[in-house]
Formats: C-alpha cells, structure tokens, sequence
C-alpha cells in the first residue's frame, strides 16, 4: 500500500465534502478551455468565410460594417448602390468579374439574397473552396430560389418545394410577398460559412416581388407574379458587389478610386484585410476573457484551499496515528498533496466533459445566431497547457495546509487533542 | 551592402520632400543585378530625409537582426528596387527641377507641379531585371486568403494603414505573394511591419493589358522587428 | 538478549522557555519481554514521555537508547524509520484511519517498514498474517472487510492492538488503550494484549491514571511534576 493508494482512499472517503471543490475547479476548466476553443474556432470559421473576392463594394459605409452586411448578413446597409455606378465600375479593364447582390427580404428568419448565377461560379471560402450543389442547380427562372444547406434542413425542404419570401428581415404574414411564391430548385452543400443560412434568388425575382412595393409599402394595385413577369427586372439599385481583378496588383488603386468615385459615394474593401482589421479589434476582448477566467481559477482555487484548511483540525488524529506507524513528515505533506491532485485531476476531467457537452449542445445555436462553426477536436498544445497550469497551481496551493500539517505532525508527534 | 542601402534610401525620397539638386543623381545603366541608380550623399553632410542610419551612424548595423534569418543567396531589396530604372522618382524630378525651382513650396502651383510628376510616373512599369531573383523585403501585408487562421495569400506593400493623404501604392509597389501554411503568417503577425524572403517573378495577366505584376511565390515570411 | 531493549540514562526534557523539566528521569531499564505500567495524572508529562520514546523529541539532556541505538544520535527522518521498523503504538481511541478497511488498517503499518513487512510475511503473506492476528484478538473473518465505523470501541482498539504487532517490533507502546473500555471489555483486553505481547516477544510499555490496572504489571514507575522517578509498589 503506498503513499499513492493512502491518499486516494483518502479522497475518495471524502469525496462528498470534496464534490463541490471538484465542481468549482470543474467550472473554471470549462471557462478558461472554453474561451480558448470558442477564439480559436470563431477566428478560423470567420477569417475562412471569404476567399479569392478582391474587393467588395457598397454605399459608404464603415469597413466593418460593410464586411459584416454583405459577407456575413449582420446588420444592414444604410443607403443602395445604384444600378448605373455598379455598371461603370464593373466596366473597368481592371476588373475580371463581378457579383452584385441585393438583401433586404428574409424566409422564416433566413435572410434572402438577391445575386446572379455567376455568384454560384465566383463565391469561395476557406482554402479556395467553390460551392457546390448538394441537389438541383443554380437558378434560371425569375422565381427560383437556391437554398444554402441549413435552411434546407433546419425548414425540411425539397427541390420543388414553395417559399414565400417576406418584407424585411422578420417573418410576418403580413409582410409577406405571399402573392408571388418561389421554387426551390437547388441545395448547396453545406460550407460552414452564412451561405449555409441564406435562400439565393435572381435580382430579377428581387425586383419582382417589390414590383407593387414603390411607394416603400404594399400598394393597393397589386400585380400577380404573371404580371410582374411583364415588366423590366432590371435593378435600379443593388446593396453591394463583389469584384475580381484580372491583376491584383492594382487592387489598392482600384479600391482608391471607387472610393473618390465621383458620382456617389461608395466603399471599397479588400476582404482579407478588413477581417484582419476586424479581428484585431476585438483581439483585446479575447485577452479580457481570458483574465476573468483566471480570476475564476483562483477563485476555485482559493475555495479548495478553503476546504482543505477546514479539513485539517479533524484530521489531527489521523495524522497522529500515521506518525506512530512510522510516516515522516514530508510525508503528511506529500499526502496532502496527492489528494489535491487527485481533487484537481477529477476536476480537469469534469470540466473537459463539460466543455464538450456544452460545445456539442450549444453548436447548432451559435452557428446560427454569429455564424461560427464550432468543431469538436481534442485539445490542443495551448489547452493541454492550461490543463498543467491548473494542476501545477492547485498543487502550490495544496502546499499551504501541507506546511501547516507538517509543523503540527512534528509539534503534536504522538499526542490527540481531543 | 551598407553604403548602397543608406544611398538607396536617400536616394528613393519621394521627390516632393525639398529641393536637394545636389543630390540628384544620374540614372545608371541596370546592366548589372545590382539596385539601380545609386547617389552620393550630399557633399557637406545630411540631408533632410535621410535615413536613421546614416543620423546615428549604425548603417546596417541596426537592422540586421532580422536580416541575419535571410537566406545567404537571397538578396536584400527596397521597395524603391521594385521601380524600373527611367521610371524612378529622381528621374522624374530632374525633368521637373528648372520648374519647381520657380515655384513657391507649397504654393498652388507647386502642387499643381507634384500631381504631374505624380502622373508621370508608369506605376505599372516593372524593373526586368528582378525577374527571377530571390529576394528579401520588408513592408506590410494586405491578407487575401486564409488557410484557417494562417495567411497563405497576400499583397505586400511598403506602406499600409487607412491614410488617406496619399495616394495608394502603385501596382508596381504591390507585391502578390503567396506562402506554404508552414511559413505562413498568422492573422496577429500580419497587422504590423513583416519580412518576406522568396523569388520575385513578373508574372503577366492575361488580357491584352500592357500591365504585368511581381509575384513571389512559396516565400517564407515573418514579423520584422527591427525598428 | 544482553542488552536492555529500552534504557534511559539521565533523561530530562525541558520545553524551550520553561523553568522547570517536564520529565526527569535519573534511570529505567527495560528488558525483552517485561511489561512496564508508566502511572501518570494528565499534565504530569506522559504524553512527553511517550514523544521521547518514540523518537517523536529528544531529550534535553540524557540518553535514551532503544534497542542499543541512542535515538538522539539518529536524524528526524532515520528516528521515523526506526520507529516505524521496531515500535507498534495503540492510542486511548481513534487509532484506526476511517478510509481504509480493518484488514488495511493493520496491514499499513508494513508500508512504512519493509522490515515489518519482511516479518510479517516469512510464512505466509502479510494478508494472511494480518488476518491470523486479529483472529487471535477475538477478530472474526467477518469483520475484516467492514468499514471502521461500524466496529465498535472494543474492537477498533483490538485491530489497533493488531496493527501495532504486525511484524513483530520489538517494543510496544500503549497510551491509555483502556481508558474508553468499560470494566469488562477492560480486562478482556488487557489479557488479549498480554497474550499477544508475549506471543510476539514485545516489550510493553503501558501508560494510564488508572492505578488499579498496576498490579497486573511486574514493573511500575510513577510519573509527577518536578520530581525524579522512584521505583514504587503499588
């Protein structure tokens, strides 16, 4: 029977006075693992939403602001770019292609985007991923719609199936453009990006469904998705564009002059590094919640100190008796010592458990309401590290009542107080 | 090395700083790999705009620590190098010399005078001779794509930042480079000052556009820390 | 079998700042195998004195020598050795660690000693010897496995007799194991504990107030303040 074995009986006898420090230090686990996994995923995911868009342009607007309504559907725009600006710009030499889009209506709580095929060819993500079809294709009529692969699965549609696009980004009944109903005819397959929750429409079906709204509300002179057909869909104005060039060089100077463009005032962002900038922005928060989590370490911490130094009084006889069978004193330290590891150990691996669970549970939620994709992986180097943080910390404190224990064990030799 | 980057810095000063005629060089032939069109400093001492360098008289003494990472094969450039000889500032500024020498500093005409020395330049012209060459170069990065948090693609530019005051860097001081995950920068590393090391090729598009383009490709890169 | 297993030899102890010695002792000797009672009041010094037998202190001035080693010569640490390989210690009560089972209680005291354990295991395995001993102190098998708590007082003092002779130290020390007996249990114990000691060839050294436990004992010493140590007859 060694040292080892004493003070796991030891704990394990304890173990309901010591459930709450196992708890406590379980929850700062959770804390500081949780806001390492939660930067690190939300970075990847939200720095790998675009890729190979050289600029992306729109009414002027904060960097920010524009990155975040037109990439990642949060916010709105301010003010429209008007058809007639877009075709010049698009019109340049230096530029390759363009993809103009158009939001402002939503499904359900899905925001629809108004855009053209050539968006299907042109969006990528991550390490220059395409989209791709998981079913049907990209649109061709006025009134198709191409689902993103949440809405699809998260609402149980089918190719073929009727979506009734609504006024605004809330679903009311009575915003709804119920007069002209849309045919899903494609499913993408799933990008972990925002594509994954927005319906894709032709500018045209955008320009349809708003034909009775020019008075910027319903007008009594309706006109039934037939009629509306009748009309001219070109767009008089579009919410932004993504543009490619045909030499990337240029791309500040092109940015420059959108941005001096005389007939109405634009922005121009390169994407890659307004997510850079965004990022760094709210770099500091990070560092922020990592500090309150180790306040609510020590603050664990200090609570198991508590209980172990409340501990100790009783356990005067038990370490008398361990003297007379021959214990040194560093060795009512040491077993001390082991059974707070073994509190924190248990602890560690309550709160890893925690972590999990809360991640598996609270995934779909997040990747909805920010549009980060959480993945579950083991940890990494820099947890691990935080892990052996935890322990080496619990065991500096641990060393407290095990000092005070070690002079008593030699004043007090065979004597109990009783 | 030194004598020619403390030249090179002088020499690269965007020509609106002041009237230094004593300095102005005469362009040289870029029949050699070497940085084209060096001058002396002007006789009798500093001049304004000079570098740090030859103020505290380090020469590259201070800058080396970052340097000593470079590859020994890889040659160290400044982003002055990237402009073709005939298109440098000095060249341009020796045709406007009789004329801003009539003009007030700071009058209107004298900007008038800037923005067409301004327009003379071929920012889209490219020094051939750097075609090829394994370089190492310092600026800052404009990230174009991410492979996780690791940029993997990104515009590489002398100067950075939202100032407006001047115009934007031309196409032939705006480098595409693309870098291995393993030597790539992280999103933190590429906010401030960072080194890039691999072979400068002039890569042409593909449209009947006279403009061609530095490129380097599978660089290593890192953060520059020498101030 | 020359030597005496315990002799003190002008032993005192004095507390740092105290004015007078807490215990002062001209002379014991003890042999293998005698039975000594130590009488002492509370407060008289016999939980100092037990300190001392047990390496816990060392004396202020004096000798103590166990077993021909003068414990003052040895460090700490070799003095808990010594302890742990040659003395077995039975408290007034609580002697038993609550999270370990009966069988584990006595079998600890070979964690600490490799000699004990050594000892212990010569015929058969420490296991086994273990159970063999709380047997003959009236222990059924029944019991081994059960939780401390649910022994009673007689009985947790019983396994602590037992783990205080497994393997076999030469010296057994007793602090009033009797004290929370009634009359019965009392005297039951006391000769389950003289035939154990015997058994094993200990020398016993039994402490109490009680002085009608005395004549069950061939030796006695009194201890009381301030005065050395007379050899009396109870």
């Amino acid at each position: 029977m060694t040292l080892l074995r004493i003070a796991f009986k030891s704990a394990r006898f304890r173990r309901t006075s010591l459930l709450l420090t196992v708890v406590s230090i379980a929850i700062s686990v959770t804390l500081l693992l949780g806001v390492d996994v939660v930067r690190k995923e939300a970075k990847g995911s939200f720095l790998n939403t675009i890729s190979e868009t050289d600029l992306i342009v729109g009414a002027r607007s904060g960097p920010t602001n524009l990155l975040l309504y037109s990439v990642f559907h949060i916010g709105n725009a301010t003010n429209n770019v008007t058809w007639d600006s877009y075709q010049e710009i698009a019109g340049r030499d230096e530029v390759a292609w363009t993809v103009p889009i158009s939001l402002g209506d939503s499904h359900r709580g899905f925001r629809v985007m108004g855009t053209t095929e050539d968006y299907f060819d042109f969006y990528q993500y991550g390490n220059k991923q395409a989209l791709s079809f998981d079913k049907g294709a990209a649109f061709d009529g006025v009134y198709d719609a191409v689902l993103g692969s949440d809405v699809a699965r998260d609402l149980g549609y089918e190719i073929g199936d009727e979506v009734i696009l609504s006024h605004g980004l809330v679903s009311v009944d009575f915003a709804a453009h119920d007069d002209k109903p849309f045919t899903v005819v494609g499913i993408l397959d799933r990008t972990g990006t925002p594509v994954d929750r927005t319906l894709q429409v032709s500018l045209a079906g955008i320009e349809a469904i708003h034909i009775d709204y020019q008075g910027g509300t319903r007008s009594a002179l309706t006109l039934d998705a037939e009629q509306a057909l009748r009309f001219d869909l070109t767009p008089t104005s579009i919410t932004a564009f993504m543009v490619g060039l045909e030499n990337r060089a240029v791309t500040f100077r092109l940015q420059r002059d959108i941005n001096d463009y005389a007939g109405e005032p634009l922005s121009a962002i390169i994407p890659g590094a307004t997510l850079a900038e965004f990022w760094r922005s709210i770099a500091t928060i990070e560092q922020v919640l990592f500090v309150l989590s180790g306040f609510v370490l020590v603050a664990g911490l200090l609570g198991m100190l508590t209980t172990i130094l409340s501990t100790l009084n009783e356990r005067r006889r038990e370490i008398a008796v361990l003297r007379a069978i021959g214990a040194r004193p560093t060795s009512v330290v040491l077993l001390i010592v082991l059974e707070t590891l073994f509190v924190v150990t248990a602890g560690c691996a309550l709160g890893v458990a925690l972590l999990y669970g809360l991640l598996a549970v609270s995934k779909g939620l997040v990747a909805r309401r920010f549009g980060v994709d959480l993945t579950l992986s083991w940890l990494d180097t820099t947890q691990g590290a935080i892990l052996l943080a935890v322990v080496l910390g619990a065991t500096i404190v641990s060393l407290i009542p095990g000092f005070i224990a070690y002079r008593r064990s030699i004043q007090d030799g065979l004597a109990i107080r009783l | 090395m030194s004598e020619t980057a403390t030249e090179r810095t002088v020499a690269d000063q965007a020509p609106a700083t002041e009237a230094p005629p004593a300095s102005a060089p005469a362009p040289t032939a870029p029949a050699t790999n070497e940085p084209s069109a060096a001058a002396a400093p002007a006789a009798g001492g500093h001049s304004y705009g000079a570098s740090l360098a030859e103020f505290t008289g380090e020469g590259d003494g201070a800058q080396s620590a970052a340097r000593a990472q470079a590859s020994p094969d890889a040659k160290f450039i400044e982003w002055g190098d990237l402009i073709p000889p005939g298109a440098a500032p000095e060249e341009v500024f020796a045709r406007f010399e009789e004329q801003l020498e009539a003009v007030e500093i700071g009058s209107p005409e004298s900007s008038a005078l800037y923005q067409q020395m301004q327009a003379e330049f071929d920012p889209a012209a490219v020094n051939p001779n750097l075609d090829g060459q394994k370089v190492w170069l310092a600026g800052f990065v404009a990230p174009l794509t991410y492979d996780d948090d690791i940029v993997t693609e990104f515009l590489f530019v002398p100067t950075f930042g939202a100032c407006i005051h001047v115009p934007p860097p031309p196409p032939n001081q705006t480098i595409m480079v693309s870098v291995d995950r393993d030597d790539g920068l992280t999103v933190e590393d590429s906010w401030g000052a960072v080194w890039v090391e691999g072979t400068l090729t002039l890569a042409s598009t593909s449209t009947d556009l006279a403009d061609t383009s530095y490129t380097i490709t599978g660089a290593t890169s890192g953060v520059y820390t020498d101030f | 079998m020359n030597q005496p297993v315990v002799r003190l030899d002008e032993v005192t102890f004095r507390w740092p700042g105290q004015q007078t010695n807490t215990i002062d002792i001209e002379e014991l000797k003890l042999d293998a195998g005698e039975h000594l009672f130590v009488r002492g009041a509370s407060g008289s010094g016999k939980t100092t004195l037990l300190n001392l037998l047990a390496g816990i202190h060392v004396p202020t001035t004096g000798q103590i020598h166990l077993l021909g080693k003068d414990l003052a010569a040895l460090s700490p640490s070799r003095r808990d050795q010594f302890r742990a390989d040659h003395i077995g210690v039975v408290f007034q009560q609580f002697n038993l660690l609550p999270y370990l089972s009966i069988l584990e209680n006595v079998t600890v005291s070979c964690a600490f000693s490799s000699r004990k354990h050594d000892r212990a295991s010569s015929a058969v395995d420490v296991k086994t010897s273990a159970q063999r001993l709380l047997r003959s102190l009236n222990l059924g098998d029944d019991l081994h496995s059960r939780p401390v708590a649910e022994l009673s007082v007689g009985q947790q003092q019983r396994v602590a007799v037992a783990r205080a002779l497994i393997g076999s130290p030469e010296i057994l020390i007793a602090d009033e194991p009797t004290s929370a007996l009634d009359a019965d249990n009392r005297d039951r114990f006391l000769d389950l504990l003289f035939q154990e000691a015997s058994a094993h060839g200990c020398t016993l050294i039994f402490v109490s107030h009680d002085p009608d436990l005395a004549r069950r004992f061939d030796r006695k010493i009194e201890l009381a303040h301030h005065d050395s140590l007379p050899e009396i007859s109870l």
